[in-house]
């Protein structure tokens, strides 16, 4: 080594060196490629973000891209960094970040009625909803047009001019739009004329601001379109809304909502409310008060609890029976008993609960081996149908779940020391005493830091009950809940994501899977504290 | 082949198997493998029943249950075919989309795979031979973080992925990419561990030996390291890809409100037999058919590395 510096031309550092020799090298020519690709779309989202005013998204861009720069540009204290820096930006914005604006969530009432951001924007939508024809005001000929899909308005005005707008677009004249004799609007060049039969009904809703007007809109009116213009005034300092017509008066309430004196919460006239911070009240109305849920959340969780642990014992139970009685050398084929045990491993799990699913169906498979049966497995709705269901679902679990705990179980039993077993027999101990005693808690040591992952996995398991039951039997026709409904499966019905919910509550869903995260990490923390006792032991 | 010896002891000498007589060859051996037989079908029938109404005429139920009582191609014929030609425009139109969706599914699940094993082989790399500050707090953390299923923040990330869709479309609802995005969010808290345990136990004087030749870090990382944890890798990555296939929960909230042509194959296979009262069950399982396929060959030929990879990381070395 000495003799080699020695013919290095004097001067440069070695730092220095080591940069010429990268310079050249293919790794660093990829490294700068991959960087500019990088740098480009890192730029193009604060371009983006800049444009929309978004200055979260900007600094959070802006912080990674420094971040990414500094790291992979300069050559000290960052090697680590180096190896750890990608996986950790993702980690951090779609995990962490997500957790802790989850968490913020969970503090609001965010969800059908409440999801714009102000009282400001909630008075500019009640403004717009609001809004009749003016008194002695003028009426247009108009049409229905459409461009990209998306309807327009269209009026002609006496001057024989044609205007087009939506609610998003203010009014804007046409030129070269033909107008028949009595004002029917022919045609509009760049749209297409709607025929009134196929748009129907929504013609009615169709209405568009006119641009240098505030609050007056064009907005149909039976046959014609009208000028027409709220009643209502928005007060930005006293953060009220005033009816002109009535001289109601509307007050911004702490939950969220417009409501006049005397009005009462539930009947109010303003349904769209914004986005409040509402304390602790999502905790607790999942718990006791929710309408909907709250009578439901402690059966859920029980019945969570119950399906975590009994999935879990059973596929553990059958899959260690399986491996006890393959794991023999004088049974032959063992490598194809392996092979086919694994099929409902390798089968994706959503197939095999949607399998079942057809298969347990009153006219299924099951009811035909069973000798022409008449049972609906799955969605009976009554006391023994909720069993049943349940029953059924644990079964279908066992199918998908026993092949892995039979992998788990005959490594374990490949790799038990055998000088204990050996101890044991010279001490002639019965086969029965040496499983009591030796095999079964070797075996469940062995095992139980997987087994803990499973109850951890099992507790939210909600591809299989979202496959095979959606929830159901439901607790009655019109109960949002069912028996076989677990937290997660409960909590993403409560958000309505799926659709079908009676209403959206993102604040509570967000609450709950707190109160879920809480519980799993409670039991991962027991169970692998218990898990290292039970090592210590041995 | 199965007279192979495992680690586990020998109880009988192989030369008393030839003289035991057939009552006791049953007693020890037999009845195993009538255990064996009967697992076998039961872990088989929901898969040859699949198969049995993929290849029925007729869509019902009572047809279905008689195994292979009817045979046709036509389901297959059917999946992705075009409504405006079809026969059956009705029928058709609900698996029109299903190569669109398999498509989805296999790149979504491919590229999510090979970025998890990419980043999570790093960071296993750099907790493994690095000694820096914050190591300690960083394994801690993926400890934690581990434990947090990322779905549990649906509701987080789909007002995040639509606020981020506002400014950046391709990284908004709707989007492919977005999903992916989402799904490397959970890479390092997936497997990190497992393989730092397995960088763990590969000798640190390979590291020293190269870095003596002149190899720079890097040149160590991806010729010397990587090679040597290959199986670990395919362990992780085919679980990342069989995880991420049958998703459903953040799929549909970042896909849900997109066109159906987004859509992975959990989210349309589901529509087939899942809330309509009358489940499209012979095309469902043609298609259910050709979507496992793929999942069942990655097992059959990494099987050897699945099995010891499973173990390896359940049991304590």
């Amino acid at each position: 080594m000495a003799a080699s510096e020695l013919t290095q031309p004097p001067g440069p550092a070695p730092s220095a060196k080591a940069w010429n020799s990268k310079t050249f090298s293919v790794g660093f020519v990829v490294k700068l490629l991959l960087m500019c690709l990088v740098n480009a779309f890192g730029i193009y989202i604060v371009y983006a973000a800049f444009a929309n005013e978004s200055w979260w998204i900007l600094a959070g861009m802006v912080v990674i891209l420094l971040a990414l720069n500094y790291t992979y540009f300069t050559n000290r204290h960052t090697l680590p960094a180096k190896y750890m820096l990608p996986g950790v930006i993702f980690l951090l914005v779609f995990q962490v970040f997500a957790v802790f604006f989850n968490g913020y969530i969970a503090f609001t009432n965010y969800g059908d009625g409440h999801r714009l951001g102000s009282a400001q924007e909630a008075a500019s939508f009640a403004l717009l909803q609001d809004t009749k024809c003016v008194p002695g005001g003028a009426y247009y000929p108009m049409a229905a047009v459409r461009q990209d899909g998306e309807i327009f308005i269209a009026i002609a005005k006496p001057d024989a001019t044609v205007w087009v707008g939506n609610e998003t677009h203010a009014m804007t004249a046409v030129p070269g739009a033909q107008v028949a004799a009595g004002g029917r609007i022919a045609a509009v060049p760049g749209y297409e004329v709607v025929p009134t039969a196929e748009i129907g009904q929504k013609l009615q809703g169709l209405k568009a601001p006119i641009a240098d007007q505030p609050g007056r809109v064009i907005q149909a009116a039976g046959v014609m379109a009208c000028d027409a213009a709220s009643s209502l005034v928005w007060d930005p300092v006293a953060q009220t809304i005033t009816d002109s017509s009535t001289s109601a008066v509307y007050h911004a309430t702490d939950q969220g909502f417009f409501l006049a004196d005397g009005e009462s919460a539930g009947s109010h006239r303003f349904r769209t409310g914004w986005q409040v911070y509402v304390g602790l009240d999502n905790f607790t109305s999942a718990f006791f008060s929710d309408s909907e849920y709250g009578q439901y959340f402690l059966s859920v969780t029980v019945w969570t609890f119950a399906f975590a642990f009994l999935s879990v014992f059973l596929t553990f139970i059958f899959g260690t029976f399986l491996a006890i009685v393959l794991n023999d050398e004088r049974v032959k084929g063992r490598k194809l008993y392996r092979t086919l045990l694994l099929l409902p491993y390798a089968f994706p799990s959503f197939l095999g609960a949607l399998v079942w699913r057809n298969m347990l169906n009153v006219d299924g498979f099951v009811n035909e081996v069973l000798g022409g049966l008449h049972i609906d497995w799955l969605q009976t709705q009554t006391e023994s149908g909720y069993w049943l269901a349940r029953g059924a679902l644990l079964l279908v679990q066992l199918w998908l779940g026993f092949p892995y705990m039979f992998l788990i179980s005959t490594g374990a039993l490949q790799s038990l020391p055998s000088d204990l077993k050996e101890a044991a027999r010279v001490d002639g101990a019965s086969p029965a005493k040496m499983w009591l005693h030796v095999t079964g808690p070797l075996l469940l040591i062995a095992t139980a830091p997987v087994l803990v992952a499973s109850f951890a996995f099992n507790f939210n398991n909600f591809t299989l009950i979202y496959m095979l039951t959606k929830g159901g039997p439901s607790f009655g026709a019109t109960e949002p809940v069912g028996a076989t409904d677990i937290l997660i499966s409960m909590v993403y019905r409560i958000s309505g994501v799926g659709g079908g919910a009676a209403r959206a509550d993102l604040g509570l869903a967000a609450a709950l899977s707190i109160i879920i995260f809480i519980i799993v990490a409670v039991i991962a923390i027991l169970g692998f504290r218990q898990t290292r006792k039970l090592e210590e032991m041995v | 082949m199965s007279t192979q010896t495992l680690s586990g002891p020998t109880s009988v000498p192989a030369q008393k198997q030839n003289r035991m007589s057939f009552g006791r060859w049953f007693g020890a051996v037999g009845l195993r493998h009538v255990v064996g037989l009967v697992a076998v079908v039961f872990a088989a029938f929901p898969i040859v029943y699949v198969i049995s109404a993929s290849v029925s005429t007729k869509n019902t139920m009572a047809d279905a249950n008689k195994l292979f009582a009817t045979f046709t191609w036509e389901n297959y014929a059917m999946l992705g075919c075009n409504p405006d030609l079809a026969a059956d425009a009705n029928k058709c139109a609900k698996v029109q989309y299903f190569w669109q969706w398999l498509v989805n599914s296999l790149g979504i699940s491919t590229v999510t795979a090979v970025g998890t094993v990419l980043m999570g082989a790093a960071a296993a790399y750099a907790f493994s031979r690095f000694r820096f500050t914050g190591r300690r707090f960083g394994l801690n953390a993926l400890l934690v973080i581990q434990m947090f299923p990322q779905m549990l923040a649906f509701v987080a990330i789909l007002i995040l992925m639509t606020a981020l869709g506002e400014v950046v479309p391709i990284l908004g609802t709707g989007s492919a990419v977005a999903l992916v995005a989402v799904y490397l969010g959970g890479a390092l808290g997936a497997n990190t561990f497992l393989m730092y345990g397995f960088f763990n136990s590969i000798p640190q004087s390979l590291d020293e030996a190269a870095k003596i030749d002149g190899a720079s870090h890097a040149q160590t990382y991806w010729t010397i390291i990587v090679p040597l944890v290959i199986p670990i890798l395919a362990v992780t990555a085919l679980l990342s890809f069989i995880g991420t296939f049958g998703e459903y929960i953040l799929a549909s909230v970042v896909l849900g409100s997109g066109a159906q042509t987004s859509w992975t194959l959990p989210m349309g296979l589901y529509l087939l037999v899942g809330d309509s009262r009358a489940p499209e069950l012979t095309l469902f399982s043609a298609g259910a058919a050709v979507a496992a396929l793929p999942v069942l060959l990655l097992f059959l030929f990494l099987q050897r590395y699945i099995v010891s990879g499973l173990t390896g990381g359940a049991v304590k070395g």
